[in-house]
């Protein structure tokens, strides 16, 4: 409460009109604390507060406690009073002023909000308030600093949510790491294994190479290189195979009775085409190449060239010493064809003799004798020149022969075996002439041979009682451009066991010594050249090799 | 200008395109700030880049722009930053528009930082008035087009504002006139 003081410099008060203004919002009370006078603003809003009504009834006190009086107000003299309206929820801070000569007191004040908005609610503006009112400067204030506290929980939310971000990512970077070490430790064992492959590869005799899915070339290695040095730019990373292919044509690298170079490319793409195959080339200077193609996982080919060179000489010269062996093998038999046009020679010359002798001169008689001499020698002559061209080294280029004709020259050098063995021979050849086979016909009797010599030996080492031992020998011209000669016998077939391998190299069921035909292996790997196929079956008394070979009219592998 | 004018241009362009356009005109713009603080002071430069960025993501002139962030502002920006001393500074438009010069000052007491603009009204009548507009800011015109146009529509009232006296074109300050009726805008 203030009181005058006498040493204050204000001399000064306000008239009425600019008190009214100055405080829109005064209240003057008479010592029974009843309204005198009321602030026009918060008449307006406030239109319980007429003159003579008591304080307490418009007013609670919210600051300090306690019951309207003059007293009460005088003791809290030093407080700031807060009051709220009975009938709104107008709060009003102010102070009392006690004025002792005109004994009222003025409570000089103005609504109390902590918020703007309630402003209005109390259908009051910034301009119902005096301008030296800081109440206006304090709502805006609030409301800076509530904007302040929404940014701050606006930017903390925000860097809560990158946090989190953040920490997901980090636990997402550490598997990551995790995964990253092992992708690294695979990928540095895969990459060593991956060297070691690679390196075994190019330590192989055979020739490598990997196409990609376009057919290009991606790997090749030393070996392939080597075999490819003439035409080194065809086969580098990048070129295409079929281009490979003319380089290999152009140069002549490639033999071959085509003689246009895309007609070439094209049947040796048609069969790189058809995966997995397997075929043989003779190329420049006579090596002969074994080329197996194949799919990789990866949707490329792989090409596995072999140079067979070396092994075709040793099997040719397996063949000849199989032949060799095979006419000491048939001397009996050979003895015995040739005594008989021996014999006869012997009696038609005894016969001419005698009548000359006796001074009988008949010449036809002896002209008949003569014939039959010549015919002995004509027949003794083709024994022995067969022989001779058995013995021969089978080096002869392969050309068509009639299958027949090979049965019958087989037949011819080990029938007298046969017979004396006593085995059964039944033989069962197409009377009509069918269409031929092409290949190297010696190597082919050879063949033949063999299988014959191993159903004798076989029916030898096991006879089986009192049933005939027999062999038979069919041939049959299939429809399909195919021809199929089989050599059956009745003994006690191959073990179950042994048909998976019997073709392998070296692979015997006879004693040491005792294997002087031709091996199995060989046969096949003959009858494989021709183009063709052997099998073996166990029928249901003996055993039955079957040679399947196409005929010349059937299309073969390319070059 | 403070924090509270690039804020105001992100509310517009994500209340209306979506945060993502938001964000690709903050990278047009050049500006790498994650939240605006509403009392904090930015260089002019990057409201005017905001608003340029805008006007190029969104293919709309500039002008527009400003336009539509002055009825923004009204209407969405000052009701939640000071709705309630937007609706204190007058029930009307013209109460508004009277009050307006002393809202401006006591907003400048609490921002320290702020170089506000200064309004002042003449040639007050029951529909119309004079609003003198003085900035040291150039090219915002369209910005208190829009300002006008949004305070017509928070009191419900028709509003047409055209520049009558232009600073670009020599004048001293900007000088608008505000016609309004009394027919509620339906």
């Amino acid at each position: 409460m203030k009181q005058d003081n006498p040493h204050s410099t204000s001399q000064f008060g306000l008239p009425p009109q600019q008190f009214a203004t100055a405080f829109p919002f005064h209240l003057v009370l008479n010592m029974q604390m009843e309204i005198l006078q009321v602030g026009t603003t918060l008449q307006r809003i406030c239109t319980d507060i007429l003159p003579s009504v008591s304080m307490d009834k418009l007013f609670e006190s919210i600051r300090p406690e306690g019951i309207f009086c003059v007293d009460w107000v005088l003791e809290n003299a030093r407080s700031f009073f807060l009051f709220k309206h009975r009938a709104s929820d107008l709060k009003l801070r102010g102070e009392f002023v006690f004025l002792p000569s005109e004994n009222v007191l003025l409570f000089l004040g103005s609504p109390w909000f902590i918020d703007a908005s309630e402003i209005a609610i109390h259908k009051l503006s910034f301009a119902d308030f005096a301008t030296h009112d800081v109440v206006v400067d304090m709502l805006q204030l609030f409301q800076v600093n509530k904007m302040a506290l929404e940014d701050a929980n606006k930017l903390s939310g925000k860097l809560t949510a990158q946090r989190g971000v953040l920490r997901l990512a980090n636990e997402n970077l550490k598997k990551q790491e995790v995964k990253t070490q092992q992708l690294t430790s695979e990928l540095l064992r895969s990459r060593d294994e991956m060297a070691e492959v690679v390196d075994t590869i190019n330590q192989l005799k055979e020739g490598i190479a990997f196409l990609d899915c376009d057919d290009r070339f991606v790997f090749t290695n030393p070996e392939y290189l080597r075999m490819h040095k003439k035409v080194i730019d065809s086969v580098q990373i990048g070129v295409l195979f079929e281009d490979h292919l003319r380089a290999l044509f152009n140069a002549r690298e490639i033999v071959t009775h085509i003689i246009d170079c895309e007609e070439w490319v094209a049947k040796r793409m048609a069969a790189h085409r058809s995966l997995p195959s397997e075929f043989e080339v003779v190329i420049a200077g006579g090596k002969t190449l074994n080329i197996r193609e194949q799919f990789t996982h990866s949707g490329g080919i792989a090409m596995v060239i072999r140079d067979i060179s070396e092994q075709k000489k040793l099997q040719a010269q397996l063949v000849h010493s199989s032949k060799l062996a095979s006419l000491g093998d048939m001397a009996t038999g050979v003895a015995h064809e040739l005594n008989q046009p021996l014999n006869i020679i012997s009696m038609a010359a005894g016969n001419v003799e005698r009548t000359l002798k006796r001074g009988e001169f008949g010449p036809e008689y002896q002209l008949e004798k003569m014939q039959r001499i010549k015919e002995s020698v004509v027949r003794a002559s083709k024994i022995i020149g067969h022989l001779r061209s058995f013995g021969r080294d089978a080096n002869e280029a392969a050309q068509p022969f009639d299958p027949r004709d090979a049965v019958r020259g087989a037949i011819g050098m080990i029938g007298e075996q046969l017979r004396l063995s006593s085995i059964e021979l039944l033989l069962a050849l197409p009377s009509k002439a069918g269409a031929q086979v092409f290949g190297n016909a010696l190597r082919f009797e050879q063949v033949l041979l063999s299988l014959i010599r191993n159903a004798r030996d076989e029916l030898i080492a096991h006879p089986s009682g009192l049933a005939p031992k027999r062999i038979q020998i069919v041939v049959v011209f299939q429809p399909q451009g195919q021809v199929s000669i089989s050599v059956e016998d009745n003994g006690p077939g191959v073990p179950v066991a042994l048909l998976e391998n019997i073709f392998d190299p070296f692979f015997t069921t006879k004693k040491v010594g005792k294997g002087t035909g031709l091996g199995l292996s060989v046969s096949y790997g003959i009858v494989n050249e021709m183009g063709g196929k052997i099998v073996v079956v166990n029928t249901s008394g003996g055993a039955r090799f079957e040679i399947i070979l196409p005929t010349i009219h059937q299309e073969r592998n390319p070059d | 200008m403070y924090g509270m004018v690039n804020k105001a241009v992100e509310d517009m362009v994500c209340m209306q395109f979506g945060e993502s356009v938001w964000e690709e005109i903050k990278s047009c713009a050049g500006v790498d700030i994650d939240v605006f603080m509403s009392n904090e002071a930015y260089p002019d430069g990057m409201t005017f880049q905001l608003v340029g960025a805008a006007s190029e993501v969104l293919k709309i002139p500039t002008e527009a722009v400003l336009e539509a962030f002055g009825e923004h502002w009204v209407l969405h920006t000052a009701q939640k930053g000071y709705g309630g001393l937007m609706q204190a500074n007058g029930s009307s438009l013209s109460e508004f528009l009277a009050n307006l010069p002393g809202f401006h000052s006591r907003v400048q007491m609490l921002f320290p930082k702020l170089q506000p603009p200064s309004f002042e009204c003449t040639d007050v009548t029951e529909h119309s008035l004079k609003l003198h507009y003085r900035t040291h800011r150039a090219g915002l015109v369209h910005f208190v087009i829009g300002l006008m146009q949004g305070l017509g529509k928070l009191f419900n009232t028709p509003v047409t504002v055209h520049l009558v006296e232009s600073k670009e074109q020599g004048a001293d300050h900007d000088v608008f006139d505000v016609k309004w009726s009394n027919d509620a805008i339906e």
